[in-house]
C-alpha cells in the first residue's frame, strides 16, 4: 500500500451534467483548486449527459469549460451519445474513473477547500460504505442538509433531517470537534464512494427512474448488510437545491417522481409485518380519501408507482438477507435518534 | 374518447328545444362509442343544495346531476348559480373529459368554461341563443316588446336593467312560475300593467333610479364576463346562419355553424301513420312546444278567430291544437281565449308523445314573436312531413330555405290568418307545400360532424402535449409520458386501478392478511371523507348564516321603509279626508247663506207685502216677527260656520305642513337606507382588503420574527466573542504595563535612556563587571568572616577552659546558659 496516511489516497471526482454548463464555469474551479492543492494524481470526470450524437451541431461542454480544465492535472469530459438521466451518467463516469475512490458531484454543489481528506479518512474503515460531507445550502446561511434520517410518517417512509448536528454552529472549528455521524444516506450529488460498489450490479437500481430516492436505496442496501454511511462534518460543500433537475423539468414531474420513488422504495425494503400493515392500511387510506377529496394527483402517484409494482417486489426478493429490521437499521442510522 | 356535454337542464324535468336535443346528441355519441359525461342540474329536495349524482342512462352514457334548491338571490344568480362553477370543475376533475362540448352555459356560468380552460381540457361551445351579447336570451322585454340593440349589436345595460327591474317587479306581483320571462300586457291587471310600462319607458328617480344605476353597472360587468368566457373557447359554434351573426354584431367570435339535427326515426314513422288523406279534409293546424307569450301563441288565436270569422257562414273545418307547457296567467288568459275561439288547448307533452301528435296534424304553426334561433319544431314537423307557417324572426327563414313552409309577417294575426286562409281554401297549394317538405338533419349526421371535430381537437392536443414533452430531456420523456396518461383518467379508474393494485401488494406481502380487516382499517384511517364532508357543511353553513343576515337586514330595511311609506300613505288618507271634510263644511255654509239670502229676500217680499197689505199687518207682524228671529239665528248660525271653516282651514294648513314633515323624514329615512347599504358594501369590501392584508402581514412578520431571530443569535454570539476578546486585549494591556513597568525599573538601574538601545550593552557588560566585583569582594568578605569566626570560637574555647578550671564546669553551664545547645555534645 502507498497511501498508508489517512485521507491522502489518489480519488476520481465524477461530475453528471445536464446542460450545466454555467453551474460547471461557476462551481467547477474550486474542486479543481483543491485537487492541485493535494496533488495526489486525483483526477476529474464530467459526464455530459446532454445528448450528442455524432454529426450534432452543438457546443461542446468541453470547449464551454475549456479554460477551467486547462488548469486541472487531470480532467476531462466524456460525452452520452444519447440522454440517459442520473443514474446511467454515473455509472458511465465510475466506469471512466481510474481510481478506487469515487467522489459523486453535482454541477451546482460548490467545494470548500479540504473537502476530500475527511472523507477518505473516513473509507479507510471497511465497515462505512459512503462518506458524505455536511452540506451546506447556497440560501439558508448556516443551514445544514444531508445529515438525513429515515423517518416513518403515518405509514410511509419520509427522508428528515437528524438534528444531530449543531445546525447554528458558525464556524467549522466547531463542526471539526465531531469525526463522523451516521446518516441514512448519502446525497448521490456529494459523496465519496468505492468505486467497484459503485459500479455495475452494486449502481443505482433502475426501478427509481428517472431520478430521486435512488441514491436512498443505493445506502440503504449498505446498511442491509451491515455497513455503514456517515457524515463528516469537517467536510463542507455548498449545494443549490434542485437547481439542476428544477431547471431542467417542470414540477409536477418531479414530484411525481419523488412520490412514486417513496412508494417503491417502501415495497422494496420495508420488511417488519407491522410496519408493512401499516404502510398497507395508509395506501387504501390514502386512496379512499383521495377519492373524497377528488385528490387526483396522490392517485396518480400510487398507480405510477404501481405501474411499477411488480418490479419493486422482484428487486425485493433479489435482496440479500439483511443483518437487521427495517426499524433496527433506522434506529442505527439516525444521528439524531429522535424517531 | 371521453366527452363531456354541459348543458342547464335535461328531460323529463325539461322538455324544450335545447335540452331535448342535448339528449338526444348525446345518446347518438354514446351509440357511436364515444364516452359521454353529462354534467346538468336539476331540483331534487331529497338531496343536498350542489351535492352531485352521477347515473348511467345508456352503455358509454352517464348524467351527473347538480342539485340546485335554492331559489336564486337575484338577477345574476338565475343565470350564475352561486358554487356551480366550483362543483362543475370538480366533475371536470373526476372525469378528465378529452374535450367539453358546451350546449349550454346557463347555471354554470363563465366560471365553468374558465375552469375547463384552466384545466387544459379544450372546449368546444354551441350556441343554441344570443345570451352571448344580451344576457336576456330572448331579446324581448319583459312586456314582449323587442329589446333594441345598440350600435354595437348588443342591447343597452340601461335597459336590461330596466328590464330586470320590470321582471322584479312582476315577480313581486304575481305567484312565482305563473308568468314567464315575458308577460303580455294585456294579459296583467292595469295597475301591474301600468307599473311595468313605467319601470320600462318613463325616466326614473329616487330608490328606482339608484336601483337602475346600481343594476346597470353589474348587468354589464356581467356582460363582459359571458362575452369573454364565450371568445375564450377553443371552437366557438353557432347553431344557424341568423344566430352567428347576430353573435359576430355583438361582438363574439363565432367559428362555425353547425346546424342542429334532430332524432327522426320516430317522427318518420308517424309519417307513415298519417297515411293520405282526403284532399278535401279540413286544415289542422297546431302550435306545439312552450305556450309562452313570446312563442306566439295568442297571436296564432287572433289568426284563427280571423280565419274562421273571414270564412263567414261558410264553416271551413279548421282546427287549431296548441299543445305545450302554460301555467297560471298565461294557461287562464290562453284557455279562455281559445275557448272563444274554437281552439283546444292540451298540456304539456314529452318527446315521445311527439310523433302521435304530429301525426295529427296537417299543419305546424310557429308564430313566434321574439327572434328565434331555427327552432327544433319545424325540423319535428319535417321530419313527420309536417308542413309549417312561421313567422319570419331570426334564423326561421333559414330553416325554409330548403322548402317545407310559409313565411309571414312576426306578431301579425293578419298576415298569419292570410296565410292559413291561403292554405284551406287552396289544398292544391296546401299539397305542394307538403311535398315540398326536405328531409331534416338527423342528429345521427349532428353527432358525426360534432365527433370529426372533437377528434381534430384531441389530436392537436395530444400533439402539443407531445411537443412539450419533445422539451423534456430525453430520458425523461418515457416518465412523463406516462404520467399525462394518468393525468388524463378519470377518478373513478384512477381509484379503481389503485385498490386493485393495494390488493395485489397485499398478496404479495401479507398473504394472510384478511381482506374485511384491512378494508376496515383504512376506513378508520381515511379521514378524508369526514374531513370533506365537514369542510363542505361549515362552507353551506357559514354561507347560509352571512347570506341569512344579509337578508335579514335588507328585510328589515325594507320593512322599516314599507312602514315609512304606510305612515305616509296614512297621513294623506287622512289629510285627504279633512280637506273633504273642510269642503263639506264650505259647501254647508254656502248652502247657508243661500238659504239666508233666500230668507232675506222672502223677508222684503214679506216686508212690501206687509206694506201692501195693511190689513194684514199684525197677522203678518207676527210673522215678520219670527222671520227676524229666525234670521237672527241663521245669522249666528252662519258666523259660527264660518267660524268652523277658518278652522277647518288652519287644521288642514297644519295637516299639511306635518305631512310634508313626515315626507322630509321618509326621505331622510330613504337617504340613511341607502347610506347603510353603501356603507355595509364598503365594510365588507374593506373586510375582505384587511383579511387579505392581515394575511400578507402575518406572512411578513413570521418572515421578519424569524430573520431577526437569526440576527440576534448571530448577534449574541458576536456579541460574546466580542467580550472574550476585549477581556483578553485587557489582559494582554496590564501584562505589557508590567513589563514595561519592569523595563523601566531595570532601565533606572542601569541608568540608561529607555529610548536608548545602543546604551544597553555597554550599561549591561558595566553591570556585569560591578556584579562580578562585587560578587568577588563579597566573597573575600565571606571568607575573612569565617577566619574571624573560628579565630573567635578559639579564642572562646580558651576562656572556656580557663573559667573552668577556675570555677567549675557546672556552675559556668549555669551561668552561661545560652551557650550550652551549641556545645552540648562537646561539653558533655
Amino acid at each position: 500500500m502507498t497511501h498508508r496516511e489517512p485521507g491522502r489516497a489518489p480519488v476520481s471526482v465524477v461530475v453528471p451534467s445536464y446542460r450545466d454548463a454555467d453551474w460547471l464555469a461557476r462551481n467547477l474551479p474550486a474542486v479543481v483548486a483543491e485537487l492541485s492543492r493535494r496533488a495526489r494524481g486525483d483526477e476529474l470526470i464530467v459526464v455530459d449527459d446532454r445528448g450528442a450524437r455524432p454529426g450534432d451541431d452543438h457546443e461542446l461542454l468541453a470547449d464551454a469549460l475549456a479554460d477551467v480544465l486547462t488548469t486541472a492535472p487531470d480532467a476531462r469530459v466524456v460525452v452520452n451519445e444519447r440522454n440517459l438521466g442520473f443514474a446511467p451518467s454515473v455509472d458511465r463516469g465510475v466506469r471512466e474513473a481510474r481510481h478506487a475512490l469515487v467522489f459523486l458531484l453535482n454541477p451546482d454543489v460548490t467545494v470548500r477547500a479540504g473537502f476530500l481528506d475527511p472523507l477518505i479518512a473516513a473509507l479507510e474503515d471497511p465497515e462505512v460504505a459512503a462518506a458524505a460531507p455536511r452540506v451546506v445550502r447556497a440560501d439558508g446561511g448556516a443551514d445544514a442538509e444531508a445529515l438525513a434520517r429515515l423517518a416513518w410518517r403515518r405509514g410511509f417512509p419520509a427522508l428528515e433531517l437528524a438534528d444531530a448536528l449543531d445546525r447554528d454552529a458558525s464556524s467549522d472549528e466547531e463542526h471539526a470537534a465531531t469525526a463522523a455521524l451516521p446518516a441514512a444516506f448519502a446525497l448521490g450529488g456529494a459523496s465519496l464512494w468505492r468505486r467497484d460498489e459503485l459500479a455495475g450490479a452494486g449502481a443505482f437500481d433502475p426501478l427509481f427512474a428517472p431520478f430521486y430516492w435512488e441514491d436512498v436505496d443505493r445506502a440503504w442496501r449498505a446498511w442491509r448488510g451491515g455497513r455503514r454511511i456517515v457524515v463528516c462534518p469537517r467536510s463542507v460543500v455548498v449545494h443549490e437545491n434542485r437547481g439542476t433537475i428544477g431547471a431542467a423539468v417542470p414540477e409536477r414531474y418531479v414530484r411525481a417522481a419523488i412520490e412514486k420513488n417513496r412508494l417503491l422504495f417502501a415495497w422494496k425494503h420495508v420488511d417488519e409485518p407491522r410496519r408493512l400493515t401499516e404502510h398497507l392500511d395508509a395506501l387504501r387510506a390514502r386512496v379512499l380519501s383521495a377519492a373524497a377529496r377528488d385528490d387526483r394527483e396522490a392517485l396518480a402517484w400510487l398507480c405510477l408507482a404501481l405501474e411499477q409494482g411488480a418490479d419493486a417486489l422482484r428487486a425485493r426478493d433479489a435482496l440479500p438477507a439483511a443483518v437487521a429490521g427495517f426499524d433496527e437499521l433506522r434506529a442505527r442510522s439516525d444521528a439524531g435518534r429522535a424517531d | 374518447m371521453r366527452l363531456a356535454l354541459l348543458v342547464h337542464g335535461l328531460p323529463p324535468e325539461r322538455c324544450t328545444g335545447v335540452e331535448v336535443h342535448a339528449l338526444a346528441l348525446a345518446r347518438a355519441w354514446a351509440a357511436r362509442g364515444v364516452q359521454v359525461e353529462v354534467f346538468t342540474q336539476c331540483v331534487d329536495d331529497s338531496r343536498d343544495h350542489l351535492s352531485q349524482e352521477r347515473e348511467g342512462i345508456a352503455p358509454r352514457l352517464a348524467v351527473t346531476r347538480l342539485a340546485v334548491n335554492r331559489p336564486a338571490e337575484d338577477e345574476r344568480g338565475r343565470r350564475i348559480v352561486r358554487g356551480a362553477a366550483d362543483a362543475f370543475a370538480r366533475f371536470l376533475d373526476r372525469e378528465r373529459p378529452h374535450v367539453l362540448h358546451v350546449e349550454h352555459a346557463l347555471g354554470v356560468g363563465p366560471g365553468g368554461l374558465q375552469a375547463a380552460r384552466d384545466r387544459g381540457i379544450p372546449v368546444v361551445h354551441q350556441a343554441h341563443d344570443p345570451l352571448a351579447i344580451s344576457l336576456d336570451h330572448l331579446v324581448l322585454r319583459t312586456d314582449a316588446t323587442p329589446l333594441p340593440l345598440g350600435a354595437d349589436g348588443r342591447p343597452a345595460a340601461d335597459d336590461l336593467a330596466r328590464n330586470a327591474m320590470a321582471r322584479a317587479a312582476l315577480e313581486r306581483a304575481l305567484p312565482v312560475g305563473s308568468h314567464g320571462a315575458v308577460v303580455l300586457r294585456e294579459w296583467l291587471p292595469a295597475a301591474l300593467a301600468e307599473e311595468l310600462r313605467a319601470i320600462l319607458d318613463d325616466p326614473l328617480t329616487g330608490d328606482r333610479a339608484e336601483e337602475h344605476a346600481r343594476l346597470s353597472a353589474e348587468l354589464a360587468s356581467e356582460a363582459d364576463e359571458w362575452r369573454a368566457a364565450f371568445d375564450g373557447v377553443d371552437v366557438s359554434c353557432a347553431s344557424s346562419e341568423g344566430l352567428a351573426d347576430s353573435l359576430r354584431a355583438g361582438g363574439v367570435r363565432v367559428d362555425r355553424v353547425v346546424p342542429c339535427g334532430i332524432d327522426a326515426a320516430a317522427l318518420r314513422a308517424s309519417r307513415g301513420e298519417r297515411g293520405e288523406r282526403d284532399e278535401h279534409a279540413p286544415l289542422r293546424c297546431g302550435v306545439l312546444g312552450g305556450l309562452r307569450p313570446h312563442k306566439g301563441a295568442h297571436v296564432a288565436l287572433a289568426a284563427f278567430e280571423r280565419m274562421v270569422a273571414d270564412a263567414g257562414s261558410r264553416d271551413c273545418g279548421a282546427t287549431l291544437l296548441l299543445a305545450g307547457e302554460a301555467e297560471g296567467l298565461e294557461a287562464g288568459a290562453l284557455r279562455a281565449r281559445a275557448a272563444d275561439v274554437g281552439a283546444t288547448v292540451t298540456g304539456a307533452f314529452t318527446p315521445d308523445d311527439l310523433p302521435a301528435l304530429l301525426a295529427d296534424l296537417d299543419l305546424v304553426l310557429v308564430p313566434s314573436i321574439w327572434p328565434e334561433n331555427a327552432p327544433f319544431v319545424i325540423r319535428e314537423a319535417f321530419a313527420a312531413g309536417v308542413p309549417v307557417v312561421a313567422s319570419r324572426v331570426g334564423a326561421v327563414p333559414e330553416s325554409l330555405d330548403a322548402g317545407g313552409g310559409a313565411l309571414v309577417a312576426p306578431n301579425d294575426a293578419d298576415d298569419l290568418a292570410r296565410a292559413l286562409r291561403d292554405l284551406a281554401d287552396d289544398r292544391e297549394r296546401y299539397a305542394a307545400l307538403a311535398r315540398s317538405v326536405p328531409a331534416p338533419l338527423t342528429i345521427q349526421d349532428e353527432a358525426a360532424r360534432w365527433t370529426e371535430l372533437h377528434r381534430d381537437l384531441v389530436a392537436a392536443h395530444d400533439e402539443r402535449r407531445a411537443e412539450d414533452r419533445e422539451a423534456l430531456p430525453e430520458h425523461l420523456r418515457a416518465f412523463a409520458a406516462r404520467c399525462d396518461t394518468l393525468h388524463d383518467l378519470p377518478s373513478r379508474e384512477l381509484v379503481r386501478r389503485a385498490l386493485q393494485g393495494v390488493d395485489a401488494l397485499e398478496k404479495d406481502l401479507l398473504p394472510d392478511r384478511d381482506p374485511a380487516a384491512a378494508l376496515a382499517a383504512a376506513l378508520e384511517a381515511a379521514d378524508g371523507p369526514r374531513e370533506a364532508f365537514a369542510t363542505a357543511a361549515r362552507a353551506e353553513r357559514s354561507a347560509r348564516a352571512s347570506s341569512d343576515e344579509h337578508r335579514a337586514a335588507r328585510d328589515a330595511f325594507a320593512a322599516k321603509a314599507a312602514w315609512r311609506e304606510d305612515a305616509l300613505r296614512e297621513r294623506e288618507r287622512e289629510l285627504a279626508w279633512r280637506e273633504r271634510v273642510a269642503r263639506e263644511a264650505e259647501a254647508e255654509s254656502e248652502w247657508r247663506a243661500e238659504q239666508l239670502a233666500s230668507a232675506r229676500e222672502a223677508l222684503a217680499a214679506k216686508d212690501a207685502e206687509h206694506r201692501d197689505a195693511a190689513a194684514a199687518r199684525d197677522a203678518e207682524r207676527e210673522r215678520a216677527r219670527w222671520l227676524q228671529e229666525r234670521v237672527a239665528t241663521l245669522d249666528g248660525e252662519a258666523a259660527w260656520l264660518r267660524e268652523r271653516a277658518a278652522h277647518a282651514d288652519a287644521e288642514r294648513a297644519w295637516h299639511e305642513s306635518t305631512a310634508n314633515d313626515r315626507a322630509a323624514h321618509l326621505d331622510e329615512a330613504r337617504a340613511a337606507l341607502a347610506d347603510l347599504r353603501a356603507t355595509i358594501a364598503a365594510l365588507e369590501a374593506e373586510r375582505d382588503w384587511r383579511a387579505e392584508q392581515a394575511k400578507a402581514n402575518e406572512r411578513r412578520a413570521a418572515e421578519a420574527e424569524a430573520r431577526v431571530g437569526d440576527a440576534a443569535a448571530r448577534a449574541d454570539a458576536s456579541q460574546h466573542r466580542a467580550r472574550a476578546l476585549e477581556s483578553e486585549i485587557d489582559d494582554r494591556a496590564a501584562h505589557e504595563a508590567f513589563l514595561r513597568g519592569e523595563l523601566e525599573a531595570l532601565a533606572r538601574a542601569l541608568g540608561v535612556e529607555l529610548g536608548d538601545d545602543a546604551a544597553w550593552p555597554d550599561a549591561l557588560a558595566r553591570a556585569r563587571e560591578e556584579l562580578s566585583r562585587r560578587t568577588h569582594a563579597l566573597s573575600s568578605a565571606t571568607r575573612e568572616l569565617a577566619w574571624r569566626t573560628d579565630e573567635m570560637r578559639a579564642a572562646c574555647a580558651e576562656a572556656s577552659r580557663g573559667l573552668a578550671r577556675r570555677i567549675g564546669a557546672a556552675a559556668l553551664r549555669r551561668a552561661r546558659g545560652w551557650t550550652i545547645s551549641e556545645r552540648e555534645g562537646g561539653a558533655s
